[in-house]
């Protein structure tokens, strides 16, 4: 009945060892996809050390990969449900994701993610986008932010 | 005495170097812990590495990013960034935004009404087919009084150029519409020699990435009446440089002889270069099309060849046409209800021209006054509206812009948030104006 699924082995900073279908990845992560078809990668052996990706953040983004490496059929509105409920994370968890999807160049997740950011800023006064954003430090000086409220006081 | 040397180096030894085999051994031992700490550590937005926050901020509107510069320091710096002004063009326009908007300029008739600036902004009743989609009026920009009088100007668009756009009048202008920045450019102060006139100006507008300049060139054909009857004809260009804001005299040769067709309609700007079209006699008097181009960088003109489009100069008319994303010099040549468009393949080999398509029979066309998408033609129709045709679907759309016009023309609304404003205490003379909504 056909070859059985190959799976490849995915390394979190944790150490904590994920295993994924092979095809999965492939399609979604141009670097793990260089590195199969480069022969970088050893089935019986490797396993691929993500130092800068922790253990929660993986398993969400093996998450999206397998759903839509299985789901890519559906329909447009069920996908893009499924999406928002996916990136329904606090800010702290998107940047991670951000940070993973660029790291692995997934590229649909990484316009996905940019998207929800820039939504989040799109329409929003400054003091908000701060505030969402936890943006302690702006980095003016108190004289320029003075003088900023002043000239724009309808961005503020 | 050696023994006290000895033991000098023995706590050296102590000291220095036996903590640091110690400190291999227990970093390798808490490798995994410190790792789990540095990404436990709080990520901000503020942190993200530039290119990162980069590509999110170009997915915003020009006027969103107006204000994000005011959100913290870092965000400031990365968007005054000439790379990201150049980058957030490219990417915006062209990835983001898949509906192309059309800047209109017009003057109604009678011509003592304003000349008007409007956007007509392009809605998709279907988001997902982008089937439908229709343009409608959205909103306008009113300058300043000054710089809107009944005079006869702004008959052309030229631009987008990066995003800004030159209008020429009096005064001319340059502008961006998605900063609503405007910007009066001096008067040139030469005089023209032995009292003669300026018959016609020819300009043409442009960006030298050399100098990073926007560069405003004008070809003035001078006649003189020498005596009684006889008139002397001859050629002076001058350059308007943004950078300076001031106009100096060119040496440039023009390839003579030319004569220039007074209205070029369609901004044509190709390889650093802006083009006119233009025609030469030959010893029957017979007249043959021409390309005069002025090169932006060099500030050197060209004459470019053009092979036999058209027979009947009568009952046909040319315009030149940007090609391929503006890579290459293109023409359409158009008679009663049909059209040819001609390409220059290489744009450094003017024996390259091939014809790519011809169109008819098609009812609406009159006037080719812009162009907006590849194969998407902006005509003026016999009853003075703005109508759009699709070469690849045959269709004719007609755009809302409401009244008859003088001189309309239009072109692909393009979002910028490249600044006129320059570093020098002279070109102050920017003035902000809004967009309002139409109607």
């Amino acid at each position: 009945m056909g070859s059985p699924v190959k799976k490849i082995m995915l390394c979190s900073s944790e150490k904590e060892i994920f295993s994924v279908e092979e095809q999965v990845m492939v399609q979604h992560s141009v670097i793990i996809n260089n590195m199969i078809e480069d022969g970088s990668y050893n089935h019986e052996e490797s396993k691929i050390p993500l130092d800068c990706v922790d253990s929660k953040t993986l398993k969400k983004v093996i998450d999206y990969c397998t759903h839509h490496t299985h789901h890519h059929n559906d329909n447009q509105e069920d996908l893009e449900a499924w999406d928002a409920q996916f990136l329904n994370v606090d800010s702290n968890g998107l940047y991670d994701l951000l940070m993973a999807a660029n790291y692995l160049e997934i590229r649909n997740l990484l316009d996905l993610i940019y998207g929800t950011i820039k939504n989040m800023i799109k329409g929003k006064k400054i003091d908000e986008i701060r505030r969402i954003f936890n943006i302690k430090d702006h980095g003016f000086t108190p004289e320029e932010e003075e003088q900023n409220r002043k000239e724009y006081p309808h961005f503020y | 005495m050696l023994f006290l040397y000895f033991l000098v180096f023995l706590l050296f030894f102590v000291v220095i170097l036996l903590p640091r085999k110690s400190n291999e051994i227990l970093s390798s031992k808490l490798a995994l812990s410190r790792t789990k700490s540095r990404t436990k550590e709080k990520v901000s937005i503020e942190h993200l590495p530039e290119e990162l926050l980069s590509n999110i901020l170009s997915r915003l509107p020009s006027k969103e990013l107006q204000k994000c510069k005011f959100v913290c320091k870092s965000w400031f710096h990365l968007i005054k960034d000439p790379h990201f002004v150049t980058k957030y063009y490219v990417v915006y326009n062209n990835h983001i935004v898949t509906n192309h908007d059309l800047f209109v300029i017009g003057r109604p008739f009678p011509s003592s009404k304003k000349t008007f600036i409007s956007l007509l902004s392009c809605n998709s009743n279907d988001n997902i087919t982008n089937k439908n989609k229709e343009h409608v009026p959205s909103k306008v920009l009113n300058p300043p009084c000054e710089y809107n009088s009944d005079h006869e100007y702004w008959t052309e668009i030229m631009g987008p150029c990066n995003g800004i756009y030159f209008l020429e009048g009096k005064p001319n202008l340059m502008m961006n519409p998605s900063l609503g920045q405007f910007k009066a450019l001096p008067e040139s102060h030469f005089a023209t020699p032995f009292g003669g006139n300026s018959l016609m100006d020819y300009t043409g507008f442009g960006f030298d990435p050399k100098t990073n300049d926007y560069k405003v060139v004008v070809i003035k054909d001078l006649w003189i009446r020498a005596r009684g009857e006889e008139h002397l004809g001859w050629w002076r260009t001058e350059l308007y440089s943004l950078n300076s804001n001031s106009w100096r005299r060119l040496d440039a040769v023009l390839p003579l002889p030319i004569e220039i067709w007074s209205s070029s309609r369609v901004y044509t700007l190709v390889n650093n270069c802006c083009h006119w079209l233009g025609y030469v006699e030959d010893e029957f008097g017979k007249r043959k099309d021409v390309v005069l181009a002025f090169d932006m960088v060099n500030e050197t003109f060209r004459k470019i060849h053009v092979p036999r489009v058209r027979d009947c100069w009568e009952e046909s008319s040319a315009t030149l046409v940007p090609r391929d994303e503006s890579a290459r010099i293109g023409m359409v040549v158009h008679s009663v209800k049909r059209y040819d468009v001609w390409v220059m393949k290489d744009y450094w080999n003017q024996e390259s021209w091939v014809k790519v398509y011809s169109v008819g029979p098609v009812e609406v066309i009159s006037t080719l006054v812009g162009i907006c998408g590849r194969d998407q033609f902006l005509w003026k129709n016999n009853n003075e509206e703005l109508v759009m045709y699709e070469a690849e679907s045959g269709k004719v759309k007609c755009l809302q812009v409401f009244g008859k016009n003088d001189s309309l023309r239009a072109a692909r609304y393009m979002e910028s948030i490249l600044s006129l404003h320059r570093g020098n205490e002279f070109s102050g003379q920017c003035v902000s104006i809004d967009w309002v909504h139409d109607r």
